[in-house]
Protein backbone atom coordinates (compact mmCIF):
# COMPACT_ATOMS: atom_id res chain seq x y z
CA UNK A 1 0.00 0.00 0.00
CA UNK A 2 3.01 2.26 0.44
CA UNK A 3 5.26 2.19 -2.54
CA UNK A 4 8.46 4.18 -2.63
CA UNK A 5 9.98 4.22 -6.11
CA UNK A 6 13.40 5.33 -7.32
CA UNK A 7 14.04 8.07 -4.79
CA UNK A 8 17.11 10.15 -5.59
CA UNK A 9 18.51 13.00 -3.58
CA UNK A 10 21.75 14.95 -3.63
CA UNK A 11 22.94 17.75 -1.43
CA UNK A 12 25.17 19.74 -3.76
CA UNK A 13 27.74 17.21 -4.95
CA UNK A 14 26.94 14.61 -2.34
CA UNK A 15 24.63 11.89 -3.58
CA UNK A 16 22.76 10.85 -0.46
CA UNK A 17 20.11 8.66 -2.05
CA UNK A 18 20.88 6.76 -5.22
CA UNK A 19 17.68 5.27 -6.49
CA UNK A 20 15.99 3.79 -3.43
CA UNK A 21 12.80 1.78 -3.77
CA UNK A 22 10.73 0.08 -1.09
CA UNK A 23 7.41 -1.68 -1.18
CA UNK A 24 5.60 -1.72 2.11
CA UNK A 25 2.46 -3.67 2.86
CA UNK A 26 -0.42 -2.70 5.14
CA UNK A 27 0.46 -2.94 8.80
CA UNK A 28 4.07 -3.76 8.11
CA UNK A 29 6.76 -2.54 10.49
CA UNK A 30 9.83 -1.77 8.45
CA UNK A 31 13.00 -1.02 10.34
CA UNK A 32 15.75 0.76 8.42
CA UNK A 33 19.25 0.15 9.70
CA UNK A 34 22.54 1.49 8.46
CA UNK A 35 25.59 3.50 9.38
CA UNK A 36 25.32 7.28 9.73
CA UNK A 37 25.34 8.99 6.40
CA UNK A 38 23.70 6.04 4.69
CA UNK A 39 20.65 8.12 3.76
CA UNK A 40 18.07 6.57 6.13
CA UNK A 41 16.86 9.83 7.59
CA UNK A 42 16.97 11.58 4.22
CA UNK A 43 14.73 8.85 2.83
CA UNK A 44 12.12 9.49 5.55
CA UNK A 45 12.39 13.22 5.00
CA UNK A 46 11.95 12.85 1.26
CA UNK A 47 8.85 10.72 1.46
CA UNK A 48 7.30 13.15 3.95
CA UNK A 49 8.22 16.08 1.67
CA UNK A 50 10.32 17.74 4.36
CA UNK A 51 13.11 17.45 1.83
CA UNK A 52 12.48 17.80 -1.88
CA UNK A 53 13.79 14.73 -3.68
CA UNK A 54 15.51 15.03 -7.04
CA UNK A 55 13.44 12.19 -8.38
CA UNK A 56 11.18 9.33 -7.46
CA UNK A 57 7.58 8.80 -6.57
CA UNK A 58 5.39 7.73 -3.73
CA UNK A 59 2.21 5.71 -3.89
CA UNK A 60 -0.10 5.58 -0.90
CA UNK A 61 -3.28 3.61 -1.35
CA UNK A 62 -4.35 4.35 -4.91
CA UNK A 63 -2.73 7.77 -5.14
CA UNK A 64 0.64 8.38 -6.68
CA UNK A 65 2.72 11.51 -6.44
CA UNK A 66 6.07 12.67 -7.77
CA UNK A 67 8.43 13.43 -4.92
CA UNK A 68 10.06 16.12 -7.00
CA UNK A 69 7.07 17.85 -8.54
CA UNK A 70 4.34 17.43 -5.92
CA UNK A 71 2.12 20.48 -5.58
CA UNK A 72 1.27 21.98 -2.20
CA UNK A 73 -2.19 20.48 -2.47
CA UNK A 74 -0.84 17.00 -3.17
CA UNK A 75 1.66 17.30 -0.34
CA UNK A 76 -1.09 18.22 2.10
CA UNK A 77 -3.23 15.39 0.84
CA UNK A 78 -0.45 12.85 1.40
CA UNK A 79 0.57 14.30 4.75
CA UNK A 80 -2.99 13.80 6.00
CA UNK A 81 -2.31 10.08 5.92
CA UNK A 82 1.12 10.31 7.47
CA UNK A 83 2.60 11.21 10.80
CA UNK A 84 6.18 11.80 11.80
CA UNK A 85 7.97 11.17 15.08
CA UNK A 86 11.14 13.23 15.30
CA UNK A 87 14.49 12.45 16.85
CA UNK A 88 14.34 15.73 18.80
CA UNK A 89 10.63 15.36 19.56
CA UNK A 90 9.91 18.85 18.13
CA UNK A 91 6.96 19.42 20.39
CA UNK A 92 5.48 22.88 19.90
CA UNK A 93 7.30 24.82 22.61
CA UNK A 94 4.56 27.42 22.99
CA UNK A 95 1.79 24.90 23.52
CA UNK A 96 0.89 22.63 26.39
CA UNK A 97 1.05 18.87 26.05
CA UNK A 98 -2.69 18.67 25.41
CA UNK A 99 -2.58 21.51 22.87
CA UNK A 100 0.32 19.79 21.11
CA UNK A 101 -1.77 16.69 20.57
CA UNK A 102 -4.92 18.66 19.64
CA UNK A 103 -3.22 20.99 17.15
CA UNK A 104 -3.37 18.65 14.15
CA UNK A 105 -7.01 17.84 14.87
CA UNK A 106 -8.47 21.27 15.50
CA UNK A 107 -6.34 23.54 13.30
CA UNK A 108 -5.40 21.27 10.42
CA UNK A 109 -8.40 18.92 10.26
CA UNK A 110 -11.03 21.31 11.62
CA UNK A 111 -12.39 18.77 14.08
CA UNK A 112 -14.62 20.40 16.75
CA UNK A 113 -12.72 21.28 19.90
CA UNK A 114 -14.67 19.03 22.23
CA UNK A 115 -14.19 15.93 20.10
CA UNK A 116 -10.53 16.81 19.49
CA UNK A 117 -9.95 17.16 23.20
CA UNK A 118 -11.52 13.78 23.95
CA UNK A 119 -9.37 12.12 21.33
CA UNK A 120 -6.23 13.90 22.53
CA UNK A 121 -6.87 12.94 26.15
CA UNK A 122 -7.43 9.36 25.11
CA UNK A 123 -4.12 9.36 23.22
CA UNK A 124 -2.28 10.89 26.17
CA UNK A 125 -3.77 8.27 28.47
CA UNK A 126 -2.63 5.60 26.05
CA UNK A 127 0.99 6.81 25.97
CA UNK A 128 0.98 7.35 29.72
CA UNK A 129 1.52 11.08 30.12
CA UNK A 130 -2.03 12.18 30.89
CA UNK A 131 -0.83 13.60 34.22
CA UNK A 132 1.31 16.10 32.29
CA UNK A 133 -1.41 17.34 29.97
CA UNK A 134 -1.19 20.96 31.11
CA UNK A 135 2.60 21.11 31.24
CA UNK A 136 4.75 22.79 28.62
CA UNK A 137 7.31 20.64 26.75
CA UNK A 138 10.21 22.34 28.55
CA UNK A 139 8.87 20.89 31.80
CA UNK A 140 9.04 17.29 30.57
CA UNK A 141 11.83 14.75 30.45
CA UNK A 142 13.01 13.52 27.07
CA UNK A 143 11.10 10.28 27.46
CA UNK A 144 7.90 12.11 28.31
CA UNK A 145 8.39 14.47 25.38
CA UNK A 146 8.79 11.59 22.98
CA UNK A 147 5.65 9.95 24.39
CA UNK A 148 3.78 13.14 23.62
CA UNK A 149 5.38 13.14 20.17
CA UNK A 150 4.01 9.66 19.64
CA UNK A 151 0.59 10.65 20.96
CA UNK A 152 0.58 13.60 18.57
CA UNK A 153 1.24 11.20 15.70
CA UNK A 154 -1.16 8.43 16.74
CA UNK A 155 -4.08 10.75 17.45
CA UNK A 156 -4.22 11.69 13.77
CA UNK A 157 -5.08 8.11 12.85
CA UNK A 158 -2.54 8.07 10.04
CA UNK A 159 -2.03 5.17 7.68
CA UNK A 160 1.72 5.42 8.11
CA UNK A 161 3.90 6.68 10.93
CA UNK A 162 7.50 7.55 10.17
CA UNK A 163 9.89 7.32 13.13
CA UNK A 164 13.20 9.11 12.66
CA UNK A 165 15.63 7.74 15.25
CA UNK A 166 13.01 8.18 17.96
CA UNK A 167 15.27 7.14 20.82
CA UNK A 168 18.62 8.57 19.72
CA UNK A 169 18.30 11.77 21.74
CA UNK A 170 17.14 10.03 24.90
CA UNK A 171 19.08 9.28 28.03
CA UNK A 172 19.98 5.58 27.96
CA UNK A 173 17.70 4.70 30.85
CA UNK A 174 14.69 6.15 29.02
CA UNK A 175 15.22 4.32 25.73
CA UNK A 176 13.49 1.16 26.90
CA UNK A 177 10.19 2.76 27.87
CA UNK A 178 9.91 4.64 24.59
CA UNK A 179 10.73 1.51 22.58
CA UNK A 180 8.04 -0.34 24.52
CA UNK A 181 5.59 2.35 23.55
CA UNK A 182 6.59 2.09 19.89
CA UNK A 183 5.99 -1.65 20.08
CA UNK A 184 2.55 -0.85 21.41
CA UNK A 185 1.94 1.34 18.38
CA UNK A 186 3.06 -1.51 16.13
CA UNK A 187 0.48 -3.79 17.74
CA UNK A 188 -2.27 -1.41 16.66
CA UNK A 189 -1.55 -2.44 13.10
CA UNK A 190 -0.43 0.95 11.85
CA UNK A 191 2.13 0.78 9.05
CA UNK A 192 5.44 2.00 10.37
CA UNK A 193 8.83 2.88 9.01
CA UNK A 194 11.37 3.14 11.80
CA UNK A 195 14.89 4.44 11.36
CA UNK A 196 16.84 3.35 14.40
CA UNK A 197 20.11 2.05 15.76
CA UNK A 198 18.35 -0.29 18.18
CA UNK A 199 19.09 -3.69 16.69
CA UNK A 200 17.22 -5.57 19.39
CA UNK A 201 14.14 -3.52 18.65
CA UNK A 202 14.44 -4.43 14.99
CA UNK A 203 14.80 -8.06 15.88
CA UNK A 204 11.74 -8.05 18.08
CA UNK A 205 9.30 -5.81 16.25
CA UNK A 206 10.20 -5.54 12.60
CA UNK A 207 8.33 -7.48 10.01
CA UNK A 208 11.11 -6.49 7.69
CA UNK A 209 14.59 -5.09 8.12
CA UNK A 210 16.11 -2.90 5.44
CA UNK A 211 19.84 -2.33 5.53
CA UNK A 212 21.01 0.83 3.81
CA UNK A 213 24.51 2.02 3.08
CA UNK A 214 25.90 4.68 0.80
CA UNK A 215 22.47 5.78 -0.40
CA UNK A 216 21.24 2.39 -1.58
CA UNK A 217 19.30 -0.50 -0.07
CA UNK A 218 22.00 -3.12 0.33
CA UNK A 219 19.75 -5.90 1.49
CA UNK A 220 16.30 -6.41 2.95
CA UNK A 221 14.34 -9.24 4.47
CA UNK A 222 12.97 -10.65 7.69
CA UNK A 223 14.90 -9.80 10.87
CA UNK A 224 16.16 -13.38 10.98
CA UNK A 225 17.52 -13.20 7.51
CA UNK A 226 19.20 -9.83 7.81
CA UNK A 227 20.35 -9.84 11.40
CA UNK A 228 21.32 -13.47 11.77
CA UNK A 229 22.45 -14.59 8.35
CA UNK A 230 23.14 -11.55 6.20
CA UNK A 231 24.40 -12.22 2.69
CA UNK A 232 26.09 -8.98 1.85
CA UNK A 233 29.55 -8.16 3.07
CA UNK A 234 28.58 -4.59 4.01
CA UNK A 235 25.72 -5.80 6.18
CA UNK A 236 27.96 -8.30 7.95
CA UNK A 237 30.55 -5.64 8.57
CA UNK A 238 27.97 -3.21 9.97
CA UNK A 239 26.43 -5.85 12.23
CA UNK A 240 29.78 -6.97 13.52
CA UNK A 241 30.37 -3.42 14.64
CA UNK A 242 27.03 -2.91 16.38
CA UNK A 243 26.25 -6.40 17.67
CA UNK A 244 27.94 -8.41 20.36
CA UNK A 245 29.88 -11.07 18.42
CA UNK A 246 27.97 -14.17 19.56
CA UNK A 247 24.70 -12.73 18.30
CA UNK A 248 24.96 -13.29 14.63
CA UNK A 249 27.63 -15.97 14.35
CA UNK A 250 25.05 -18.48 15.44
CA UNK B 1 26.07 77.75 41.89
CA UNK B 2 23.08 75.68 40.92
CA UNK B 3 19.92 77.76 40.89
CA UNK B 4 17.61 75.18 42.44
CA UNK B 5 14.63 77.52 42.47
CA UNK B 6 14.66 77.99 38.68
CA UNK B 7 15.27 74.30 38.35
CA UNK B 8 12.24 73.32 40.42
CA UNK B 9 10.03 76.03 38.96
CA UNK B 10 10.60 74.87 35.41
CA UNK B 11 10.51 71.12 35.97
CA UNK B 12 6.78 70.91 35.33
CA UNK B 13 7.06 73.15 32.29
CA UNK B 14 9.61 70.78 30.77
CA UNK B 15 7.74 67.64 31.82
CA UNK B 16 4.67 69.10 30.11
CA UNK B 17 6.39 68.37 26.80
CA UNK B 18 6.59 64.67 27.55
CA UNK B 19 3.42 64.09 25.47
CA UNK B 20 5.32 65.36 22.42
CA UNK B 21 8.13 62.91 23.14
CA UNK B 22 5.57 60.12 23.51
CA UNK B 23 3.81 61.20 20.34
CA UNK B 24 7.10 61.12 18.42
CA UNK B 25 7.92 57.70 19.81
CA UNK B 26 4.54 56.18 19.02
CA UNK B 27 4.34 57.84 15.61
CA UNK B 28 7.78 56.59 14.63
CA UNK B 29 6.99 53.08 15.88
CA UNK B 30 3.68 53.00 14.03
CA UNK B 31 5.58 53.66 10.82
CA UNK B 32 8.49 51.37 11.72
CA UNK B 33 6.58 48.26 12.82
CA UNK B 34 4.77 47.42 9.56
CA UNK B 35 7.83 48.27 7.48
CA UNK B 36 10.14 46.22 9.67
CA UNK B 37 7.84 43.20 9.36
CA UNK B 38 7.80 43.55 5.58
CA UNK B 39 11.56 44.09 5.42
CA UNK B 40 12.25 41.13 7.70
CA UNK B 41 9.98 38.95 5.58
CA UNK B 42 11.84 40.08 2.46
CA UNK B 43 15.16 39.22 4.08
CA UNK B 44 14.01 35.80 5.20
CA UNK B 45 12.34 34.90 1.92
CA UNK B 46 15.32 36.14 -0.12
CA UNK B 47 13.38 37.84 -2.89
CA UNK B 48 16.02 38.66 -5.53
CA UNK B 49 16.08 42.45 -5.93
CA UNK B 50 13.99 43.45 -2.94
CA UNK B 51 16.20 41.69 -0.41
CA UNK B 52 19.21 43.52 -1.84
CA UNK B 53 17.43 46.85 -1.48
CA UNK B 54 16.42 46.08 2.09
CA UNK B 55 20.02 45.20 2.98
CA UNK B 56 21.24 48.39 1.32
CA UNK B 57 18.72 50.38 3.35
CA UNK B 58 19.81 48.71 6.57
CA UNK B 59 23.50 49.33 6.01
CA UNK B 60 22.95 52.96 5.02
CA UNK B 61 20.73 53.74 7.99
CA UNK B 62 22.86 51.91 10.51
CA UNK B 63 26.04 53.35 9.06
CA UNK B 64 25.12 57.02 9.37
CA UNK B 65 24.42 59.22 12.41
CA UNK B 66 20.76 59.70 13.31
CA UNK B 67 21.38 63.42 13.61
CA UNK B 68 22.63 63.58 10.05
CA UNK B 69 19.60 61.60 8.88
CA UNK B 70 17.38 64.14 10.61
CA UNK B 71 19.10 67.13 9.02
CA UNK B 72 18.80 65.51 5.63
CA UNK B 73 15.12 64.66 6.07
CA UNK B 74 14.44 68.16 7.31
CA UNK B 75 16.20 69.68 4.33
CA UNK B 76 15.26 67.24 1.58
CA UNK B 77 11.58 66.54 2.12
CA UNK B 78 10.43 70.18 2.18
CA UNK B 79 12.54 70.76 -0.93
CA UNK B 80 10.96 67.80 -2.73
CA UNK B 81 7.48 68.72 -1.61
CA UNK B 82 7.99 72.29 -2.72
CA UNK B 83 9.19 71.20 -6.15
CA UNK B 84 6.27 68.79 -6.38
CA UNK B 85 3.66 71.36 -5.34
CA UNK B 86 5.00 74.06 -7.65
CA UNK B 87 5.22 71.72 -10.61
CA UNK B 88 1.65 70.50 -10.10
CA UNK B 89 0.46 74.05 -9.58
CA UNK B 90 -0.94 73.41 -6.10
CA UNK B 91 -0.81 76.34 -3.79
CA UNK B 92 0.35 74.73 -0.57
CA UNK B 93 2.81 76.40 1.71
CA UNK B 94 5.20 73.73 2.93
CA UNK B 95 5.94 75.84 6.00
CA UNK B 96 2.41 75.10 7.17
CA UNK B 97 3.33 71.46 7.63
CA UNK B 98 3.84 70.64 11.29
CA UNK B 99 7.55 69.72 11.64
CA UNK B 100 6.55 66.79 13.85
CA UNK B 101 5.85 64.91 10.61
CA UNK B 102 9.49 65.20 9.66
CA UNK B 103 10.24 63.97 13.16
CA UNK B 104 8.11 60.86 12.68
CA UNK B 105 9.80 60.05 9.39
CA UNK B 106 13.35 60.77 10.53
CA UNK B 107 13.08 58.76 13.73
CA UNK B 108 11.27 55.88 12.03
CA UNK B 109 14.17 55.43 9.62
CA UNK B 110 16.49 54.05 12.27
CA UNK B 111 13.69 52.44 14.27
CA UNK B 112 12.75 50.47 11.14
CA UNK B 113 16.34 49.32 10.69
CA UNK B 114 16.67 48.08 14.26
CA UNK B 115 13.22 46.50 14.37
CA UNK B 116 13.89 44.69 11.09
CA UNK B 117 16.90 43.06 12.67
CA UNK B 118 14.85 42.17 15.76
CA UNK B 119 12.02 40.63 13.77
CA UNK B 120 14.34 38.76 11.43
CA UNK B 121 16.58 37.31 14.11
CA UNK B 122 13.68 36.34 16.35
CA UNK B 123 11.92 34.47 13.55
CA UNK B 124 15.14 32.72 12.57
CA UNK B 125 15.77 31.81 16.20
CA UNK B 126 12.81 29.43 16.20
CA UNK B 127 14.11 25.91 15.62
CA UNK B 128 13.26 24.62 12.16
CA UNK B 129 12.01 21.41 13.69
CA UNK B 130 9.03 23.39 14.99
CA UNK B 131 8.05 24.26 11.45
CA UNK B 132 8.52 20.68 10.26
CA UNK B 133 6.45 19.29 13.11
CA UNK B 134 3.73 21.77 12.18
CA UNK B 135 3.72 20.65 8.57
CA UNK B 136 3.63 17.01 9.61
CA UNK B 137 0.48 17.42 11.71
CA UNK B 138 -1.09 18.94 8.62
CA UNK B 139 -0.79 22.67 9.20
CA UNK B 140 -0.46 24.98 6.22
CA UNK B 141 2.44 27.40 5.97
CA UNK B 142 0.31 30.26 7.22
CA UNK B 143 -1.02 28.17 10.13
CA UNK B 144 2.51 27.15 11.06
CA UNK B 145 3.51 30.80 11.26
CA UNK B 146 0.42 31.91 13.11
CA UNK B 147 0.25 29.04 15.60
CA UNK B 148 3.88 28.08 16.15
CA UNK B 149 6.58 30.35 14.75
CA UNK B 150 5.29 33.85 15.44
CA UNK B 151 4.22 33.25 19.07
CA UNK B 152 7.65 31.80 19.79
CA UNK B 153 9.44 34.52 17.86
CA UNK B 154 7.53 37.13 19.81
CA UNK B 155 8.93 35.95 23.12
CA UNK B 156 12.43 36.24 21.69
CA UNK B 157 11.71 39.60 20.09
CA UNK B 158 10.08 41.34 23.05
CA UNK B 159 13.24 42.12 25.03
CA UNK B 160 14.83 43.44 21.83
CA UNK B 161 11.68 45.46 21.06
CA UNK B 162 11.99 46.90 24.55
CA UNK B 163 15.51 48.07 23.81
CA UNK B 164 14.45 49.55 20.49
CA UNK B 165 11.60 51.45 22.14
CA UNK B 166 13.99 52.94 24.68
CA UNK B 167 16.40 53.85 21.87
CA UNK B 168 13.58 55.52 19.96
CA UNK B 169 12.57 57.52 23.03
CA UNK B 170 16.12 58.72 23.39
CA UNK B 171 16.48 59.59 19.73
CA UNK B 172 13.35 61.77 19.90
CA UNK B 173 15.51 64.19 21.86
CA UNK B 174 17.22 65.02 18.56
CA UNK B 175 13.94 66.15 17.05
CA UNK B 176 14.43 69.63 18.50
CA UNK B 177 17.00 70.14 15.74
CA UNK B 178 14.02 69.95 13.39
CA UNK B 179 12.23 72.62 15.43
CA UNK B 180 9.98 70.06 17.13
CA UNK B 181 9.63 71.15 20.74
CA UNK B 182 9.70 68.10 22.94
CA UNK B 183 11.32 67.59 26.36
CA UNK B 184 14.87 68.26 25.21
CA UNK B 185 13.83 71.14 22.98
CA UNK B 186 11.85 72.76 25.76
CA UNK B 187 14.77 72.45 28.17
CA UNK B 188 16.99 74.17 25.65
CA UNK B 189 14.47 76.95 25.03
CA UNK B 190 13.97 77.74 28.72
CA UNK B 191 17.71 77.45 29.18
CA UNK B 192 18.12 80.13 26.57
CA UNK B 193 15.52 82.35 28.18
CA UNK B 194 16.84 82.06 31.71
CA UNK B 195 20.48 81.41 30.80
CA UNK B 196 20.25 78.53 33.29
CA UNK B 197 21.14 75.75 30.87
CA UNK B 198 22.57 73.30 33.38
CA UNK B 199 19.47 73.46 35.59
CA UNK B 200 17.21 72.85 32.63
CA UNK B 201 19.33 69.94 31.45
CA UNK B 202 19.08 68.41 34.91
CA UNK B 203 15.31 68.79 34.73
CA UNK B 204 15.24 67.06 31.34
CA UNK B 205 17.52 64.39 32.73
CA UNK B 206 15.03 63.57 35.47
CA UNK B 207 12.09 63.60 33.10
CA UNK B 208 13.80 61.06 30.85
CA UNK B 209 15.07 58.88 33.70
CA UNK B 210 11.64 58.61 35.30
CA UNK B 211 9.78 58.16 32.02
CA UNK B 212 12.12 55.45 30.73
CA UNK B 213 11.99 53.74 34.11
CA UNK B 214 8.21 53.40 33.76
CA UNK B 215 8.47 52.28 30.16
CA UNK B 216 10.89 49.54 31.17
CA UNK B 217 8.58 48.32 33.91
CA UNK B 218 5.78 48.18 31.38
CA UNK B 219 7.89 46.22 28.92
CA UNK B 220 8.97 43.75 31.60
CA UNK B 221 5.34 43.24 32.55
CA UNK B 222 4.31 42.54 28.96
CA UNK B 223 7.30 40.24 28.49
CA UNK B 224 6.33 38.23 31.53
CA UNK B 225 2.73 37.76 30.49
CA UNK B 226 3.71 36.59 27.01
CA UNK B 227 6.61 34.30 27.85
CA UNK B 228 4.99 32.16 30.48
CA UNK B 229 5.96 28.89 28.76
CA UNK B 230 9.68 29.63 28.78
CA UNK B 231 9.85 30.52 32.45
CA UNK B 232 8.71 27.02 33.28
CA UNK B 233 11.04 24.77 35.24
Amino acid sequence: MLEIKNVKKSFRDLEVLKDVSLDIGDGEVVVILGPSGSGKTTLLRCISFLEKADGGSLTLGDKEVSLKKATKKQINEFRKNMAFVFQNYNLFANKTVLENVMEGLTVARKIPKQEAMERALEALEWVGVINKKDAYPSELSGGQQQRVGIARAVVLNPEVILFDEPTSALDPELVGEVLDLIKKVAKRGITMIVVTHEISFAEEVASRVVFMDGGVVVEEGTPDKILVSPKEERTKEFLSRVLPKDMYYI
Amino acid sequence: MLDTKTMVDNLIDIAAYLPVTIKLTIGALLIAIPFSILFAAAEIKRIPVITRLVRLYLSIIKGTPVLLQMFMIYALIPFWLNTFFTSTGKNINIYDIDPIWYGYIAISLSATAFLTEAVRSSILSVDKGQKEAGYMVGLSKWQVYKEIILPQALTVALPIFGNVIVDVIKSTSLAFTMSVTEVMGRAKIIGGMTTRYLEMYIDAFFVYVIFIFFVEIMIKYIEKSVTRYKSAR
